[in-house]
């Protein structure tokens, strides 16, 4: 097996997970702790969660810290993978997982709602990338953004949400071929339906719904994203920049939007 | 991680370049290798090489063409083992033409171990699968199969036709517990194209420009690709289905 398969295949690398006190971002922080990265997660609304994670995250005899900010703001991020840098030496793994959805119908949609999911999950994006990026440039680095069935999947009453997926996925291609010379790889991972505890408080049976409709008959866990993306920031693929993974049971292979053929 | 223990895997087009590295990935991951190819002597080296690393390995005779030979292969590994749990359909062929000059027997040799050597290889073993409800298929295609490229006309059209058949298998087996994924290498340098490098009169300008077309600027390894393999082989990979992997260094992304 090539080294970096091994347990050991993040260690001494320098982790940032946005969004990772919670739902498929704390599990995506866990996966690389567990892998040897030390990590630190952003958070913006909720310390306590933040503080919880970062403590599960040492329980595994690697270094964690939470940093606070809004990843739609450049000052924020600046002040945030700058305080990354200082506390743990260095920036190695960007993960783009900070995210928000709204489901509204196109006709209702506000300038307001269209402004913070645009802002969260494109703009930050974009803004950490951009500072990730400058601190890799030295040594180089992998970035993951989190995509979604949305980077090419048209899903009614989710227009902000699609949009930015929509341009995630080209913001990825984009910064794959500048950064490349940089040696900084950009990568996304676009989950199909996943089980988090969000979904898990909705009405319904979510998780038989998308699993009735899902080729391999279940529902997407938050590991099988993270062990996603800890492929991806490791040197197991160090020739991979610009692509999307699709871990998605085989949901976006079908022809169309799986709602109508239901 | 990623490990493949107890698992059974057979490999075709694993006496050289990316099947040999990726005969050596899978054993070195636990698995139980069958080395496959039509080169009997390199297939052999390949899997005394594997044994002699610690590996489990076995080489058999096999031209993905024979659909005889490849039934009679499944009858004895799906009798020892009760299915295949991994198979890697890498064996292929190259070309070099463009409508004008290419052949109608190059295009039928070219679909004749590209495209139905996946599918006659797949044929042979998915019935141990679909008896057992589980099993990994990984197809290599190339960047040709996604990706326009000059003066490749039936390498292009029959590694596109890898991705289809890569996507209809998934779609077809997925509640049968069958995963089915394929790799899209892009440029490797492998021991053949070292070769085919140093015929040039200036390799080195000849390794920069075919590098070139690759925002990463260098060409693969064989071992990169091995490690895509052995990732969407292992359980890790439990929800990933009906996916190309690009393993091309950005080449697609227009560089």
């Amino acid at each position: 097996m090539t080294a970096a398969s091994g347990p050991a295949a993040l260690a001494g690398r320098i982790a940032l997970v946005t969004g990772g006190g919670r739902g498929i971002g704390r599990d995506i922080a866990l996966e690389l702790a567990r892998a040897g990265a030390d990590v630190a997660i952003n958070y913006h609304v909720e310390p306590e969660r933040a503080a919880a994670t970062v403590a599960e995250i040492a329980a595994r005899g690697v270094r964690a810290i939470a940093v606070a900010g809004d990843v739609g703001s450049a000052a924020d991020v600046q002040r945030m993978t700058d305080d990354v840098v200082a506390q743990l030496g260095r920036l190695d793994i960007l993960v783009n997982n900070a995210g928000v959805q709204t489901w509204t119908p196109f006709l209702d949609v506000t300038e307001d709602e269209w402004d913070l999911v645009i802002r969260t999950n494109l703009k930050g994006c974009f803004l950490c990338t951009q500072a990730a990026a400058r601190h890799m440039r030295a040594s180089g680095g992998a970035i993951v953004n989190l995509g979604s069935g949305c980077n090419k999947v048209p899903f009614p009453g989710l227009v902000a949400y699609t949009a930015s997926k929509g341009g995630i996925e080209m913001l990825t291609r984009v910064a794959a071929v500048e950064l490349a010379p940089h040696k900084i790889r950009v990568n996304c991972v676009a989950p199909g339906a996943v089980e988090v505890e969000r979904t898990r408080l909705e009405d319904g049976d979510y998780a038989g719904t998308w699993a009735a409709i899902t080729p391999l008959g279940r529902i997407g866990m938050p590991e099988d994203v993270a062990r996603a993306v800890r492929f991806l920031v490791s040197d197991d693929s160090a020739f991979v920049t610009g692509q999307t993974l699709w871990v998605d049971g085989g949901l976006f292979t079908q022809p169309a939007w799986p709602k109508r053929n239901t | 991680m990623f490990r493949l223990d107890h698992k059974t895997a057979l490999v075709t087009g694993a006496g050289s370049g990316i099947g040999e590295a990726i005969a050596h990935t899978l054993a070195e991951a636990g698995a139980l290798v069958y080395v496959a190819d039509r080169d009997r002597p390199n297939g052999e080296r390949v899997a005394s090489e594997v044994t002699a690393a610690g590996g489990r390995a076995e080489f058999v005779e096999l031209d993905v063409t024979d659909e005889a030979a490849l039934a009679s292969l499944a009858r004895r590994i799906d009798g020892q083992h009760g299915a295949l749990d991994i198979l890697v359909n890498n064996a292929g062929v190259g070309h070099v033409g463009t409508v004008v000059t290419t052949g109608g027997a190059d295009m039928d040799r070219l679909y004749a171990v590209n495209v139905r050597g996946v599918f006659n290889t797949s044929k042979a073993f998915i019935g141990g699968m679909l008896a057992r409800k589980a099993g990994v298929i990984v197809n290599i295609a190339s960047i040709g199969g996604i990706l326009g490229i000059r003066d490749r006309l039936a390498y292009v059209t029959t590694k596109t036709a890898v991705v289809g058949l890569t996507k209809a298998m998934a779609m077809d087996h997925a509640s049968d517990g069958i995963r089915v994924n394929c790799v899209c290498p892009g440029r490797v340098e492998t021991p053949f194209v070292k070769a085919r490098l140093r015929e040039y009169p200036d390799p080195e300008a000849a390794y920069r420009e075919m590098a070139g077309t690759q925002a990463i600027g260098r060409m693969g390894r064989p071992d990169e690709i091995a490690a895509a393999v052995l990732y969407l082989s292992s359980d890790e990979a439990a929800f990933i289905t009906g996916t190309p992997l690009l393993i091309d260094g950005g080449w697609s992304m227009g560089k």
